[in-house]
């Protein structure tokens, strides 16, 4: 059985803590399973370093982050086993809208994230 | 043995001999023998008659002595013979019977001995000899005073029709005898009888039965012992001998006569005596002086004259007619040479006259000069060889060349050239030649009057010369050539000369130079023939019209070009098809009728028929042609009028456009003669009366009813003071219907006037405008509206005329750009001045793209204008664009508007919507993501999620006051954006 990654991006090292802490307590994923990036830059060189072949990758991923935003990130990643949802502050439906249009998003959601996102969430890596 | 059998057998007897035919107890005379005949010739010339007992003496006693006889033979079968006295002579009648197979007596052959005969038999043989062979009367006188006859032979009888007992008893009876005429000859010897020896005379004497013969005596005079003189003498019937000298004598005479009278050359050869006699014709007909002197054979070759290259084979042929037998007639033609040196062609005949033994020997010939025959036939056989070298295919150049080539294998000729005259009639051109090719002749081209052959062309007569003095070096061989410069003439006009070298004498170059006096006519017919040919040729093949021979056999039979031009056929097709194959199908009928018109002769005039080009283009031709039927030939000229007839049908269909036109348009011509007072109106000036062209006429009085009242002044005026002479004029005037509507025509009119300057005629079109009238005034109530509009308007609206480039603004061009004049007469030379710099090439662009794109009718542009006090004004123009039929635009309706104020509106509203734009992101991002992390971490202390993880609740709570105070930054700066709007706004 492939294994599960879920990587949350964020410049705000907070919301990665907190979003971390939201998904530990869904008790689906050992934390091992959850990693946390402060920008794309930084999550591309981690694929781009990665060994673990057959993992399936669930990104949480900002879209407003300096230099190397999250729409950026989605454009340069070309690894396949992957999805992306969007948890961003944003409220505006163009940003939605935009997100959808990519196809590897599967989701969207403005932050605050609850606990009902984190299971919704979870749902796509059982 | 029969009759038939037994005459022959006595036929050929020596003595006279009869058959009697024994028949029923009585015998007849059935046939007698010459010898018996001749016994009794003198008596009787009807043998048939003859009857023995009728001319004996005395018919009794030997019929009864003959009777006797022939009793005797029936009873005693025995040849019984008895003697009768017979012209005072005495003969034995011998009769014998002849008896059949059974033994009867059939007939009697009798048998006349001459008592005579016996005397003679019984005297010496010799004497008796020669008695029986000398065919004349012997006899012998003894001349004393009395001519005594002692002897005479009995053959006188047959002589002188007298028997020989009338002269024994009357000795001077032969004197008698002797025609008056001769008598002298006897007389003569009477006369001289003592001293003549011998005499030999020829006279003619009667015979008993009245008729003349001529004798021959022939006489010697001795004189025997007494002294007495003796003639012996002896004489021949001489008749024939001395007939036939006579005959001959005529015949010689006639034969000189002939001679002379002849214009053939006689001569006789006497083969035994080797002479030749030559007739006077010799000296007649060829110049030789011998007439009828007479050559001896050895020198007959010399005399003979005749041409060297014939001598031989004319001699060995008549040598030959001569051993051969059977051969009594010789022909012969060769030439013969005259004594001038000349050469006459002569037609030789004899006859060969042979003795028994068939041997020739004696020739009597003539030779007829057949030169001028010959000539003819050699000038019909040149002319022909002639005609024959220009034949439809030759050119002028390359049939000369053969007819000198043709008169150099008839006549001894060396070199020939043919000059002729150039077209001006100035020059004279060496047309051909036939001297070596590599040859360079010194002059290819003459002047009248000069040199040689300019003095034959000036004087039109032929010259003879001589090369000898020529100084041309290229033709070494020319030394002593004799030549000859003929004129080839034609109506005493030179069109050329023929000029001849030949080795030959003069005389003999002057012969045949004559013999070609008729050639050269027929070859300056020739010339000008084929000039004329090749110049219609030219004409034939360079014409575009169609130029033919055709058969009234239904084929072409010679074509120009111009059929392969029109029709797209090649020469060989048209003429292997029958034309009318050529022919439209629908006027091969009228084909054949025009055919059958000139099978009688009759012409045909400019007929149109269509001809099927190759291509299958219809071809309109026109011809006209005239026929011989005698020759089955026509001669027809096309001409190809489809253009035309494309014209003509163009032109109908025009003129029924037109008409459609004038019906369409409402245009209606007329016409009045001024000495007339009915106009002639086209049926659309009725039309647009809308009178009855039966039942209305065009009268002044009728005319003056059909206009409006307000307008009948016009008929009234003098033509004079409304019209310009020979000028149109145009006039709208309002016209009245029988309806009672009221129409608007508009007429041009023109006023003819004669060479005199008096008006004749009124001539004009009419054209009902009552629709455009309308319409006009529809425009013009339009217009008036459209000029208020203009007043009443905030925006500048302006009228472009694009033919005349004039532009008419509204009132806004002042009061809102601030420029005084409303109408200008360009659009470039002002309005695109005015434009602003940067934009002035991007509206002019636009605005003549629209213009000339025929579909678009709406042109829309917003650019800065610099006002009259030199602001800049953002405008937005537009207008509207009218076209014609041909889609041109012709005028331009458009409206600006200022949009400077509203233009700087928008400006500041999209400057505050990209300040609310960046507050309301700054709302979205900025905001809310400390405000949903103060959320999240509220939800985790309310939840005591905090306590499984290594976080602490002092560190969530600073967390909080951390995005607390980050959410306060960022309402600071949306208050400070906030600010700047209502900065902008104010």
């Amino acid at each position: 059985m492939s294994k599960s990654k879920v990587l949350i991006i964020d410049d705000d090292p907070v919301v990665l803590t907190l979003h971390k802490l939201l998904l530990k307590k869904q008790n689906r994923i050992d934390e091992k399973d959850i990693m946390c990036f402060t920008s794309g830059k930084e999550t591309l060189q981690y694929f781009n370093n990665k060994t673990e072949e057959d993992t399936f990758y669930l990104l949480l991923l900002d879209i407003n982050m300096p230099f190397f935003d999250g729409w950026n990130l989605i454009e340069m990643l070309k690894y396949d086993n992957l999805k992306i949802i969007i948890v961003t502050s944003s409220i505006e439906q163009k940003d939605k809208l935009k997100a959808y249009s990519y196809k590897r998003v599967i989701d969207f959601y403005s932050k605050p994230l609850t606990h009902g996102c984190c299971k919704v969430i979870l749902d796509h890596i059982a | 043995m029969t009759l038939n059998e037994l005459t022959s057998l006595i036929e050929n007897s020596s003595s006279a001999k009869a058959i009697l035919t024994y028949y029923k107890g009585n015998f007849v005379y059935s046939s007698t023998n010459l010898k018996y005949d001749e016994f009794f010739k003198d008596f009787s010339t009807e043998k048939s008659l003859f009857h023995l007992q009728d001319f004996v003496e005395n018919k009794t006693e030997f019929k009864k002595k003959l009777d006797v006889s022939l009793e005797n033979i029936k009873t005693k079968n025995e040849t019984d013979s008895f003697e009768f006295i017979y012209k005072h002579h005495e003969f034995t009648c011998k009769n014998s019977p002849v008896f059949n197979a059974k033994g009867q007596l059939e007939f009697v052959v009798q048998t006349l001995i001459s008592a005579d005969n016996h005397e003679m038999l019984s005297r010496t043989v010799p004497y008796k000899n020669l008695l029986a062979n000398i065919p004349g009367v012997i006899y012998r006188y003894s001349v004393t005073d009395n001519w005594q006859l002692e002897f005479l032979s009995h053959n006188v009888a047959s002589l002188t029709g007298y028997s020989h007992t009338d002269f024994l008893k009357n000795p001077k009876k032969f004197l008698r005898c002797v025609h008056p005429d001769d008598f002298y000859k006897l007389a003569s010897i009477s006369r001289n009888i003592q001293t003549l020896e011998h005499f030999h005379i020829q006279y003619r004497i009667y015979k008993a039965n009245r008729s003349i013969i001529w004798v021959e005596e022939i006489g010697s005079i001795t004189a025997n012992a007494e002294g007495k003189k003796i003639i012996d003498g002896v004489i021949f019937d001489v008749t024939e001998k001395i007939q036939h000298k006579l005959q001959l004598e005529k015949l010689n005479s006639r034969y000189t006569l002939a001679q002379r009278a002849t214009n053939d050359a006689i001569w006789d050869y006497d083969i035994a005596s080797q002479k030749i006699t030559w007739g006077e014709g010799f000296n007649k007909l060829f110049g030789y002086l011998y007439s009828t002197k007479t050559y001896s054979s050895e020198n007959l070759r010399e005399q003979t004259h005749i041409h060297p290259d014939d001598e031989e084979a004319v001699l060995n042929d008549l040598q030959n007619a001569l051993a051969d037998k059977k051969i009594s007639q010789w022909d012969q033609e060769y030439r013969y040479i005259k004594a001038d040196g000349s050469i006459a062609y002569v037609k030789g005949r004899c006859y060969i006259a042979r003795d028994k033994d068939l041997r020739a020997v004696r020739v009597v010939g003539s030779l007829q000069d057949i030169t001028s025959e010959k000539n003819r036939a050699t000038q019909k056989e040149l002319i022909l060889e002639i005609n024959k070298n220009f034949d439809v295919s030759t050119d002028l150049k390359t049939g000369l060349e053969k007819v000198l080539h043709t008169i150099k294998s008839f006549f001894d000729i060396e070199y020939a050239e043919i000059w002729l005259t150039s077209i001006d009639n100035n020059h004279l051109n060496l047309i051909t030649h036939t001297h070596a090719k590599n040859i360079k002749l010194k002059k290819t081209s003459i002047k009248r009057k000069e040199g040689l052959l300019g003095k034959v062309w000036q004087k039109n007569t032929k010259e003879y010369f001589s090369t000898t003095n020529f100084t041309n070096t290229q033709l070494l061989d020319f030394k002593k050539l004799n030549g000859v410069a003929i004129p080839i003439s034609i109506s005493n006009k030179v069109i050329g000369e023929l000029l001849l070298f030949t080795k030959i004498e003069q005389i003999k170059l002057k012969q045949f130079s004559q013999l070609l006096k008729g050639i050269n006519e027929e070859v300056a017919i020739i010339i000008e023939r084929k000039k004329k040919e090749e110049e219609l040729n030219t004409f034939f093949n360079i014409s575009n019209d169609l130029l033919c021979i055709a058969g009234l056999d239904g084929y072409f039979k010679k074509i120009n070009p111009a059929f392969t031009k029109n029709l797209g056929y090649s020469e060989e097709e048209i003429l292997s098809i029958p034309f009318e194959e050529l022919v439209h199908p629908e006027d091969v009928k009228l084909l054949h009728n025009e055919m059958a018109s000139l099978a009688k002769g009759i012409p045909i005039f400019q007929n149109e028929f269509r001809y099927i080009h190759k291509n299958g283009n219809i071809i309109w031709l026109s011809w006209t042609a005239s026929s011989e039927p005698e020759e089955g030939l026509i001669y027809a000229i096309g001409k190809n009028i489809t253009a035309t007839k494309k014209a003509e049908f163009n032109l109908r269909d025009l003129n029924k456009k037109l008409k459609e036109a004038q019906n369409i348009a409402k245009l209606g011509y007329w016409k009045r003669q001024l000495s007339n007072e009915v106009s002639f109106w086209s049926d659309e000036v009725y039309k647009i009366y809308e009178q009855d062209p039966d039942k209305f006429t065009p009268s002044f009085e009728h005319l003056i009813k059909t206009f409006h009242p307000e307008e009948q002044y016009l008929l009234k005026e003098k033509f004079s003071e409304i019209l310009i002479e020979n000028e149109y004029k145009d006039f709208e005037h309002r016209i009245i219907t029988p309806k009672g509507k009221t129409k608007w025509v508009w007429q041009r009119i023109k006023l003819e006037t004669d060479k005199n300057g008096n008006p004749t005629t009124l001539r004009g079109i009419i054209q009902d405008i009552t629709v455009a009238k309308e319409k006009d005034i529809q425009i013009k109530s339009s217009h008036e509206r459209f000029e208020l509009a203009m007043k009443a308007t905030n925006e500048l609206i302006w009228d472009w005329d694009t033919e005349t480039d004039v532009v008419t603004r509204s009132k806004g061009y002042s009061t809102i750009f601030g420029y005084k004049k409303t109408r200008t007469t360009s659009v470039q030379g002002f309005w695109f001045k005015k434009i602003h710099h940067l934009d002035r090439q991007r509206v002019k662009h636009d605005l003549f793209v629209t213009l000339a794109n025929k579909n678009n009718n709406k042109w829309e542009s917003e650019y800065r204008f610099i006002k009259a006090n030199g602001e800049i004004a953002h405008v937005q123009d537009s207008g509207y664009i009218i076209r014609n039929a041909n889609g041109k635009a012709v005028r331009v309706v458009g409206a600006v508007k200022d949009i400077t104020a509203s233009k700087r509106m928008v400006r500041e509203i999209t400057k505050q919507n990209e300040i609310l734009k960046e507050i309301a992101w700054i709302q979205s991002h900025k905001v809310r993501a400390p405000l949903a992390k103060i959320l999240s971490l509220t939800e985790i202390l309310t939840h005591n999620d905090y306590k499984d993880s290594n976080l602490t609740e002092k560190e969530l709570y600073s967390f909080i006051a951390e995005s607390a105070y980050e959410l306060d930054q960022v309402i600071k700066e949306i208050v400070l954006k906030t600010e700047t709007i209502q900065k902008h706004s104010l």
